[in-house]
Formats: structure tokens, sequence, C-alpha cells
């Protein structure tokens, strides 16, 4: 055996079952040049042991082609991270075992063991102190050190302070023959909080998963044609113009046209339109959309990976990625708690100690032990979290974690009209009298195609099929609120509202009226809804849109609003102007014409069918079709705030009670010790069950 | 009382015991992945290899 065995790791994420197991694993027998493969789980990670031949860029290739997201990752990092969690847990077990038995030795002490043996005793866990003392609270020395020179107060420093304090006004009584002695205590806190920092570890990694595209495309493999052949490959050999075969039930991996004669699709996931959706020949379908019936073929013209849905899981990663952009609130908060507690504790001592030095020092370490703002600073990023799953369970993808602060503030909700509070679907066009002539009808059919505003859609609609043939226009233009215009035949075509008629549109030919209709937009009853429940939430409604004033008084009417909330002939700048002036505003919209807006006001929200770039700017983004996501969003942010703040509370009358009590010299250092992890931990079950307590 | 001189040395020589048969035990990585073998132990194979990469007694 000559050959080279190198270990190659690997961050899969992704796998969360046997068979993902299995197929991860039968990667060993199906690559070159792999010795052996180990899967760990719990981290996420993929040991290799590669021979000469292994590519590790071929390995994250098939990795990802098997759906999961694959990344190399150093061998220095893999190997500090592992030995990491290993001391983690031998401290944690050798803390225990010397905690145990000190208090055991204690527990002598307390039930009145003569005072002979408690100086024998005493001694004994003086010698299980020490270790106690040097190895297992180590961490909390590193810590603070650490963020002493970033000069900040990290909740470690008042433990390490406790620890090197408590310890050494022990020995001295001790030695002394005094009683005070505070080896147990010390011990117990140290194992209490290790155990904490331990448990939510672990509950941040349950419930801060990433997802990955496979969680919402399935994994399954896919047919490419290749001349009459059919072979089998993986999402990352798709090529843009193969052509690839769906049958039903399966999942389009990646954008692509439909060439076999129309099918039926099921949308829902990138549109959150339930009913199936007829797509015809040369029709584009998404990645995403599921087939409904029978083989459909069609050709790829697009990546995968470019995708709006990988956009999206990309999106969504990257938000639950960022842990530290969510500490940030809860490490504010405790920094200021630490620093004030450390301020009280040492303002107590320089009084206190003129009447008697040593219940000063045991009193203001009592105080430092009880009022840790462990709780804080862990349970608010938590917080936090457990809020943008929720909301993903309801379909928002909340792309940024402030945004459920910044709702609570928010009075002023400012909506879209067209595509988000009147749908595309939900709109038709009638003419008057018959349909116009079929070179009319294709004439209409251009100037309408290349203009993505819904009433072109609805006017689409409602031409026979038969003239969906494009014609050759000059001039094209697209004014926006007034309709398109072009040249054809040396004659200039116009299509725009009617003047004094709402809801109507005319075709005009060098300025005379060729054929007009109606368009109807019909409000849904759940965006009447939405906005009558936020009227009764009492946040302003503003509606503005690019529409004649017109049809923005008939829905005034509809919604019930006042005249001046409602803003018709809106162009993008003004829409933006309309929002600097306000303050606190949250933005409703879903197109081009939106994100100049959105990027203005202080939460903006995507709709289901926005376009790319208002996907992109918006700091939230609806899953589903219509705006009642808008009424969950707002609850959810609600609940949240009130989460927060009643932990906050919670932690700060905890602390203020059991700080005063501790100064007062009621509460012993071993009792506060207790105590403070409860605290914490109490608190983190407080938060995992409010959010849990309504199930969806 | 005089027992207690017998037990706690005992007492110490039992947490020691334990607490190096833990630390054994953790560097041994027993404690490294507490989920992998509770899904792998679900997987039939024939093969000798299970997929924690440790041989089974399959093996033939």
């Amino acid at each position: 055996m000559t050959e080279n065995v190198q270990n190659y790791y690997f961050v899969v994420q992704g796998m969360h079952c046997v068979s993902c197991l299995t197929k991860v694993k039968g990667l060993s027998q199906s690559l070159d040049g792999i010795q052996d493969l180990q899967i760990d789980m719990s981290k996420d990670l993929v040991t290799v042991q590669g021979l000469d031949g292994f590519s590790q860029s071929r390995f994250v290739e098939a990795v990802e082609g098997l759906g999961f997201r694959a990344s190399g990752v150093e061998k220095q990092k893999v190997i500090e991270n592992q030995k990491d969690s290993r001391s983690e847990v031998i401290r944690l077990g050798v803390t225990a075992a010397l905690a145990g038995n000190l208090m055991l030795l204690s527990f002598a002490t307390y039930a009145g063991a003569p005072d002979r043996y408690n100086y024998y005793f005493s001694w004994i866990s003086f010698f299980l102190f020490v270790p106690i003392l040097l190895y297992s609270a180590f961490p909390f020395y590193q810590n603070s050190f650490s963020s002493l020179k970033a000069k900040k107060a990290s909740i470690d420093v008042p433990l390490a302070i406790v620890m090197v304090l408590g310890g050494a006004l022990s020995l001295r009584n001790l030695v002394l023959g005094h009683s005070e002695i505070y080896f147990d205590s010390l011990s117990v806190l140290v194992f209490l909080i290790l155990s904490s920092r331990m448990m939510v570890k672990s509950v941040q990694k349950h419930y801060i998963q990433p997802l990955s595209v496979t969680d919402l495309l399935g994994d399954s493999t896919i047919s490419r044609k290749r001349g009459d052949q059919i072979e089998e490959i993986t999402r990352s050999q798709i090529k843009v113009g193969d052509l690839l075969q769906v049958v039903s039930n399966e999942v389009v991996p990646a954008d692509s046209i439909l060439r076999s004669s129309s099918a039926y699709f099921d949308c829902s996931m990138m549109t959150g339109e339930s009913d199936p959706v007829e797509i015809h020949q040369w029709e584009r379908v998404e990645a995403g959309f599921r087939c409904l019936s029978g083989v459909s073929e069609i050709e790829v013209s697009k990546l995968p990976q470019d995708s709006r849905v990988q956009k999206m899981t990309d999106q969504m990663n990257s938000i639950l990625s960022r842990p530290s952009r969510i500490a940030s609130l809860g490490d504010r908060i405790a920094q200021i708690f630490t620093l004030s507690v450390i301020g009280i504790g040492a303002l107590f001592f320089a009084i206190y100690s003129q009447i008697d030095l040593n219940q000063a020092i045991y009193r203001s370490l009592a105080l430092l032990v009880i009022a840790c703002p462990c709780g804080i600073a862990i349970v608010t990023p938590l917080a936090l979290s457990l809020a943008v799953r929720k909301s993903l369970k309801k379909g928002l993808l909340i792309k940024n974690v402030d945004t459920f602060e910044k709702i609570a503030q928010s009075n002023f909700y400012i909506f879209d009209k067209t595509g988000t509070l009147t749908s595309r679907s939900s709109s038709h066009f009638e003419w008057q009298g018959d349909l116009p002539s079929m070179e009319m009808q294709r004439v209409i059919f251009s100037l309408q195609k290349r203009s993505s505003h819904p009433i072109s859609g609805a006017v689409i609609r409602s031409l026979s099929p038969e003239s969906y043939e494009e014609v050759k226009l000059t001039q094209y233009e697209e004014k926006v609120g007034f309709g398109v215009e072009g040249e054809f035949n040396d004659k200039k075509y116009w299509m725009t509202g009617i003047p004094g008629e709402s809801q109507k549109i005319g075709l005009y030919c060098d300025g005379v009226l060729l054929a007009q209709g109606t368009f109807y937009s019909e409000l849904e009853p759940e965006t009447v809804r939405v906005i009558r429940e936020l009227k009764e939430k009492e946040k302003d409604i503003y509606i503005l849109t690019g529409d004649q004033s017109e049809k923005a008084n008939r829905l005034k009417e509809l919604l019930d609003l006042e005249s001046d909330h409602v803003h018709s002939k809106m162009t993008p700048e003004s829409k933006m102007e309309f929002i600097s002036k306000k303050q606190n505003v949250v933005y409703i919209g879903d197109g081009m014409n939106d994100a100049l807006a959105m990027s203005q006001s202080l939460v903006s929200v995507s709709m289901n069918q926005s376009v790319d770039t208002a996907f992109r700017v918006s700091d939230v983004h609806l899953l589903r079709t219509g705006v009642t996501g808008i009424l969950d969003l707002v609850e959810i942010s609600e609940k949240t705030r009130k989460v927060i703040v009643s932990i906050l509370a919670i932690s700060l009358l905890y602390n203020i009670a059991f700080g005063t009590f501790a100064l007062l010299g009621k509460i012993t250092p071993l009792v506060a010790a207790i105590l403070m992890p409860l605290s914490s931990l109490s608190l983190v079950a407080i938060c995992v069950l409010q959010f849990r307590k309504e199930k969806l | 009382m005089t027992i207690l001189v017998m037990t706690i040395p005992v007492t110490f020589l039992l947490v020691s015991f334990f607490v190096i048969a833990f630390v054994v035990a953790a560097k041994k990585n027993q404690f490294k992945d507490l989920e992998t073998p509770a899904h792998a132990m679900l997987i039939e194979n024939e093969e000798n290899e299970d997929l924690m990469g440790r041989k089974t007694e399959h093996e033939k």
C-alpha cells in the first residue's frame, strides 16, 4: 500500500433521515478514490478518507446532486471544533462529579455535623474545589479576558470575579477557622452555568437549522432526454438547453420552457395559487412547479442555481445563519446590566465594608452571583429566531429580523394598489360590443404583450386566442399611468383609459376611438377584511396607485377610506417622496415601481408574485398570495415583542428582588447559585412555550 | 464515626475511577455524535461496514 490516504471534511446540510444517510453513504461506491466515508448528522459533517484519485469538487458536486448543500471545510477548523466540543463534554462531566461530591460533604454540615468534622470536611471540600476553580471555571476567565480586551463587559466578568474572590475569601475563612465557606455554592454555580450553556446551544441548533433547496423541491432524480434515450441525472448536471422529462407529481428542477403540449401544473409553492394552472406549449415553467398530469417535456432555460427557489432559500439561510445580528439587542442590554450590577456591587461594598467587612464581601458576592443577565443574553436571540421560524410556517419570509421590532413601531401602512390589493387573476376585461377585427386584435396583443400591468393581462385574455401573434410595432412606449402606444403601418395606436369614465379603456388610432371596453378588477373579500382589521388596530392606511383617479375613487369607496388616503397617478419617484414625508412606514408592494418606495420605508413587504427587484429590496416576502399575510406579520410581531418584553420584565424583576435580598444578607451565595441558572432555564422555557402555545 | 476514615477515601477512589472512565470514553468519541447511530441502526445492510465506518458483526 503506497497510496496516500487523506482525510477530507465537508459540511453537508439537509441530512435528516435514514434515506439521506444511505444516499450520501452510497457515494463511497459510486465515486472514485473514496476509501471510507463517515457521517456525523449531529454536526452535519461528512468525513471522507480519500485516496489519490479523490476530487473534492467532484464530491461536492455529487452531494449537491443528491439535493444536499455541501461545502468543504478546512481540516484545522474541524479538528479544533471537535476538540472544543469534546473538551466541553469532559469539562461538564468532571465538574458534575466534583460538585456532586462536594455537595454531599456540605449536606453533612447542613445536617448539623459537629464542628470537629466540619473542619475536616471543609478541607476536603477545598481540595475538591481547586480543580473546579482552575479547570472547570477556566472558560469564564478566558471569555472575560477576551471581552475586556475588546473593552466590553461580557456576562463572564462577574462570574470570574465571583469565582476568584469567593474562593480566596473561603480559603481565608477556612484557615482562620471561620464558618463562612462557599466552596459548595461556587461549585454548583459553575456546574449549573456550564450545563445550561450546553443546553441552550443544543436548543439553538435544533431551532436554527438551515433549510436546503431540497426541503422545497424534494430530491427526486431527474430524467434527461438525449436522442431517444432517457438518462438519469442529478440537479447539478443540468445544463441550459437540456430536454428534461417530468412525470406527474415531480417538481420542475429548473426554470424551463414547456415543449410538449399544454399541461396542468401546481404552482402553489411559487405563487401560492392552489388551483392547478394550465401551462401552454412554449410557456415558461418555473422551478418549483409540480407537474400534475402525464408526462411533460421541458427545455431548461436557466441553471437551477439561478432559479427563484434557490434565491429564496439562499436568502432564508443567510438570515437564519446570522446569529451575531440577532444577538446584538440582547447583548446590548446584557452589557448595560452587567456594568450596573458590578457598579452597584462595588458601591455597596465600599459603603458596607465600613460597617462589617466580612458581611460586605459576602453580600456583594451573592449579588454578583444572582444578578447575572444570562437570561437576557440567551433568551432574546432565541425568541427572535423562534419568531422567524414561526413566520416561515405562516408563509412569511422574514429577511430582516429587526422587522419584528420595527413593525411594532409603525403606524402607517401604505399599499400599492395594482397587483397588491387587486390580484392579477381576479381581474377581467370586457369589450363593448363585438371583439375588434382580427388585425386590430393583433395590434392590441402586440401593444399589451410587453406591458406587465395587470390590465394588459386582462386585455390579452379577452382577445381570441388566434390573434396571439405579434405584429411589428415601431415607437413602442409604455407611459406609467397613461397606457401604451406604438406605431403600426404608419398609424399611431394608443390604448389608454377613457377620460371621465372610470375603469374604461379605449383603443385610439391617430386620436380616433376605435373600440372600448371595461376593466373589472375585483377586490378579494380577504383584502377588504385585512384593511378593516388594520384600521381596527388604529393603523393609518394609505393607498398609492399609478392609476387614474376614477379607479382610485372606486377603491376608496370599497375600502371606506378617507379621500386623502388614496393617491392616484403616482410615479415610483412620487411614491418614494410621499413615504419620505412620513415616518415609520410599512410599505406593501409588488412591482418594479415599488422598489424605490420600499427602500425608503421602515419595513417593506413584497407580495407573492413580486418581481425580483421588489423581492430583493423587501424586508418581508409573502409566500402566500394575497395580503392576508400582513395580519399574521403584525400578529407575530406583537407576540414576539410581548414575549421579549415579558422575558425582560421577569428577569429584571427577579434580579431586582433577589439582588435586594442578597444585599440585605437574606440570600446565601449557595441559594443564589441555584436560583441564578434556574432563572435562565425558566426564561428559556417560558420563551419556547409561549411560541409553542399557538400551534399552526 | 471512625468509619468515615474508611468511606471517604473509598468515595474518592470510586469517583476517580468513574471520572477516568468517563474521560476515556469521551476521548474515544463516544459522545461525539448522538444522532447518527439512532438512524443508522435502522438500515438493514449486508455490507461489512456500517455507516459509522466501523466493522460490524456481519463480517465473514
